[in-house]
């Protein structure tokens, strides 16, 4: 009975330092929206964005087309409407796939000495390098189609979940709990599953949120080079793509497109940071 | 003496990073589909012209030799030739790089030159509206792409305003000429920088000047100027340091988006082109080039620890 | 009654907390002479560390502190001076030394770069006379090869040499006032020993006035001429070191005095504890402060606030039936005595 009680009452007070967050509650309501545009997008775009109609290329933003038209005359706000399933759907993706498999590695690489130092090598390397090269890199060799361009992000940001995890696992396997556990007779696995792994959650939880951010933006950046998401289908990043070559006379098809991934960013970041505020012990206000 | 041995010790520790490094490239690069001398002769070519061609630049050896005979040439210091410029790959990566440098150490100036300020500022005014401000702008800074705050500014000072050129001029042409051309790159690529940088000096200088030897200074009647400025902010620096550190990366990163946007013929531009005409002995170079550049850069850092942080010297375990 | 070197007049220091303002410090007062060792006592948390800061204006009076009452030093009250003003006699003619000598050392500058600070500042010495200035001071506080001391960092130091340190630091300027706020609870007691040794020698020489901040009455009888005893933001009790260990008239010090295990005890008895804990700044009682674990309290302790009072010889109290507990308790002793 009493136990009951004392939940509801750290709940309640859960929700209030959420509340009282700042970064949270706008990181929330901005992500949120970008979800409910992706989830919602047949409802809320008013034209068809593959149509194309020639002869209104490149035209200005007006009442009939919010966001103007690109150079094949489709309308650029149904096409950033239905880009954030997309870049939206690419990020997730990949920053899922990421995180179990940075998870797994981590996880192994701090309990098993021998791992360690193998595995830490290899994310040394690919850490090395300039992650929007070896991201390019990846989907040049492989062929520009979204599951590569998943598995290029994933190979990118696999080595830093691994790391983080790591690092954190290592300090927990120190613990002197994990010695009792042992000397019960747990085996190692359920070890690592049952006990190490769930203090390893919060920072895992919290990079994810910013891979989630980097990824919208590096596939932004990797459709701008052309190794994004294939056209037809529209993506925030290749929409800006094509609106490259014809940026002095259609500023439309760069700003709204820009300052959409802008506001997704945004909106991730200062969830990720209000997220960091709340599960970080240390930064319980005075 | 210590610091040279120092130095060597890390040097060689970062072989094993660069041999993976060198094994994921080679394998990456080798393993694409589709033929390095097809690109190269084009859709006309004939089956003895690629065979040729193909034996001349030894694809038809087995994979591994192919790696051996590459990677013993880059440790004498010959990573072979560009089969597009016909000249040394090594050549042509110097060549390329001062532009690149150039916008390197340019961004990085004009973010430590905004966000050391700015950062100590909203850590001594903290909770003021000032900092409130300053928080939420540099969550801003660091959620703005490159290439879209690249592209608005280029839409606003070269298209609008005709302000500003896009393109290079080396310093020979001047120095003013020169900086001119590097202005809007170096905000695109400054502008994130600045926001991390910026963010990790109020975290820091908070944490600082919440120190018992702050009051010491205090009590010893020194002004509040010369509190923050001489005996906080050098303390603070440290991991300001670990961040400026890491931000060579993303300058690198950034580097090759905003060659591109701004025709810079740097590195990144190198590479992209290489990537597009296979020229394979190019990106490999290149590639392996830029992580050993990597790793020189955290050498430096970790030098400039020791210089800056007393407790930290050489002979640390 | 000529002038004193320092005098605290009702002292108020009050923090702005997210609960709502605490009184930390509410209406102190005491003075200090020349030549002579204030010791000020009590447990955490009963505002003495706060006092001797305040003394100073070392909190940040922009957003955190307000200050009420008088601190009289040469003549001016202390609150009142400009920031400029209060900068001249901060580490000039009042010195302060802290707890933690290992964290109230900047880290990444040499001892010799701390030590010439307050030379350069105050004094306007030049770097090469700052420099002789700072090894004569470190000679003065018995710190082995000064010349070499001087270009090393704190953590190249030991505790005992750290604080040793800061005590050059204090009284580089020849301060009047010393105010030391628990200067050997950090470190290990032989060398606590040494350093409260050095300060004795140090106040000889220059007969300065020593503020000592401490929670140990081991110290405060060795090493003290007078005594202020703190609790929960006041005053309690205030005598010289002999008649307050001879006869403590405030039952809190009394009761501080019976925990302190006596060589003479009987080694079955148990140890006297206060019962009751300390209340939070936030939740001050009415009336007496200490009523509520005074086992010789009433109702008029629990709704009329004591004046400090004087009892006998400058001997001050808190405590409205001082006298009469005393004649209580010591005919208690008397009887036991004689079963």
């Amino acid at each position: 009975m009493g136990k009951h009680r004392l939940n509801r009452e750290r709940n309640r007070r859960l929700l209030n330092r959420m509340l009282a967050n700042r970064s949270f509650v706008t990181g929330s309501i901005l992500t949120l929206l970008m979800i409910a545009l992706a989830l919602f997008a047949p409802l809320i775009a008013n034209h068809d964005p593959y149509e194309m109609d020639v002869v209104n290329r490149l035209s200005k933003p007006d009442a009939g087309n919010w966001f103007g038209t690109d150079n094949l005359g489709r309308d650029v706000f149904s096409r950033v409407v239905y880009a954030a399933q997309s870049s939206m759907g690419v990020g997730l993706t990949a920053t899922l796939i990421t995180g179990a498999l940075g998870l797994a590695v981590g996880l192994f690489a701090a309990y098993y000495k021998f791992l360690d130092h193998l595995l830490m090598r290899i994310c040394d390397g690919l850490m090395a390098m300039p992650v929007i090269l070896l991201a390019i890199f990846i989907v040049a060799t492989l062929g520009a189609e979204i599951r590569n361009l998943i598995i290029a992000l994933t190979i990118v940001y696999t080595p830093t979940i691994a790391r983080i995890i790591s690092s954190a696992a290592i300090v927990v396997k120190e613990q002197t709990y994990i010695e009792a556990v042992r000397s019960q007779g747990a085996s190692n696995p359920r070890i690592i599953w049952r006990h190490i792994m769930p203090n390893t959650l919060s920072p895992l939880i919290v990079q994810a949120t910013f891979i989630f951010a980097d990824a919208i933006i590096l596939e932004a950046a990797l459709s701008f080079f052309g190794a994004g998401v294939p056209a037809p289908t529209p993506s925030w990043g290749n929409i800006i793509y094509d609106g490259k070559n014809v940026i002095y006379n259609a500023w439309w098809m760069t700003v709204f497109p820009g300052a959409t991934i802008i506001l997704c960013v945004l909106g991730l970041n200062l969830f990720g940071d209000g997220l960091r505020d709340l599960m970080d012990p240390h930064t319980v206000k005075k | 003496m210590r610091v040279t041995q120092y130095i060597v010790k890390r040097l060689l520790s970062t072989i094993p990073v660069l041999l993976v490094v060198s094994v994921f490239v080679f394998l990456l690069v080798h393993l694409a589909p589709g033929d390095p001398a097809i690109t190269i002769l084009g859709p006309d070519a004939t089956v003895e012209q690629i065979e040729q061609l193909r034996v001349e630049l030894g694809l038809d050896a087995p994979l591994y030799q192919q790696y051996v005979s590459w990677m013993s040439g880059v440790l004498k210091g010959d990573m072979g030739e560009s089969v597009f410029a016909k000249r040394p790959v090594l050549d042509l990566i110097l060549q390329h790089l001062g532009p690149s440098f150039s916008l390197a150490v340019l961004s990085l100036a004009v973010a430590i030159l905004i966000a050391v300020p700015l950062g100590i500022l909203a850590a001594r005014k903290r909770g003021s509206l000032a900092d409130q401000m300053f928080m939420s702008l540099s969550v801003l800074g660091i959620s703005v792409p490159h290439f879209v705050l690249g592209l608005l500014l280029i839409s606003l000072f070269t298209v609008r305003l005709g302000w500003l050129p896009i393109g290079y001029k080396p310093p020979s042409s001047g120095l003013l000429v020169h900086l001119q051309y590097l202005l809007m790159p170096a905000i695109t690529l400054g502008v994130g920088l600045a926001a991390l940088i910026a963010r990790m000096t109020r975290a820091s200088m908070i944490e600082t000047l919440s120190m018992h030897f702050i009051k010491t200074a205090k009590a010893k009647g020194l002004r509040e100027r010369a509190v923050v400025y001489k005996h906080a902010l050098r303390h603070a620096f440290i991991p300001v340091l670990t961040v400026i550190g890491q931000s060579f990366g993303l300058v690198l990163s950034g580097a090759l988006v905003a060659e591109t946007i701004f025709n810079i013929p740097g590195m990144g531009q190198l590479i992209f082109n290489s990537m597009q005409r296979r020229d394979f002995l190019v990106i490999q170079g290149l590639i392996l080039f830029v992580t050993f550049l990597y790793v020189l850069i955290n050498l430096i850092v970790d030098l400039l620890y020791c210089v800056i942080d007393p407790r930290v010297r050489l002979d640390r375990k | 009654m000529g002038s004193h070197l320092l005098e605290i007049q009702d002292l108020r220091t009050r923090f702005r907390t997210e609960r709502g303002t605490v009184t930390a410090v509410d209406g102190v007062s005491f003075h200090l002479d020349r030549g002579e060792v204030l010791a000020v006592v009590g447990e955490s948390g009963c505002g003495k560390s706060v006092t001797a800061h305040s003394i100073l204006r070392l909190y940040e009076e922009r957003g955190e502190a307000r200050y009420e009452g008088r601190v009289l030093f040469e003549g001016r009250n202390l609150l009142e001076l400009s920031e400029s003003e209060m900068r001249a006699i901060r580490g000039n003619r009042i010195s302060m030394i802290f707890q933690d000598p290992t964290s109230s050392l900047n880290p990444v500058y040499t001892i010799g770069d701390q030590l010439m600070e307050p030379l350069r500042l105050h004094q306007k010495m030049s770097k090469k006379e700052a420099h002789d200035k700072a090894v004569e001071l470190l000679k003065l506080t018995g710190i082995p090869s000064p010349e070499k001391r001087i270009r090393e960092y704190p953590h190249q130091l030991s505790g005992g040499m750290r604080q040793r340190v800061m005590i050059s630091m204090a009284l580089a300027c020849l301060p009047d006032v010393l105010i030391a706020d628990e200067p050997t609870t950090a470190l290990d007691v032989t060398v606590q020993s040494q350093i409260l040794a050095l300060m004795d020698e140090l106040r000889n020489r220059t007969n300065m006035g020593i503020l000592l901040i401490t929670h140990d009455l081991g110290i405060v009888a060795q090493h003290c001429h007078r005594v202020v005893v703190m609790y929960l933001g006041e005053v309690v009790e205030e005598a010289e070191v002999r008649r307050l260990f001879r006869r403590p008239l405030h039952p809190y010090t009394r009761g501080l005095m019976k925990s302190l295990p006596q060589m003479h005890t009987d080694r079955s008895a148990r140890l006297h504890v206060i019962r009751g804990s300390v209340p939070s700044l936030h939740e001050v009682p009415g009336g007496c402060r200490f009523a509520p674990r005074c086992p010789h309290a009433d109702e008029q302790c629990a709704n009329a606030r004591p004046e400090l009072a004087d009892a006998e010889n400058g001997h001050k109290v808190r405590c409205w039936h001082y006298d009469k507990i005393l004649q209580a308790e010591e005919t208690a002793h008397v009887i036991a005595n004689e079963t």
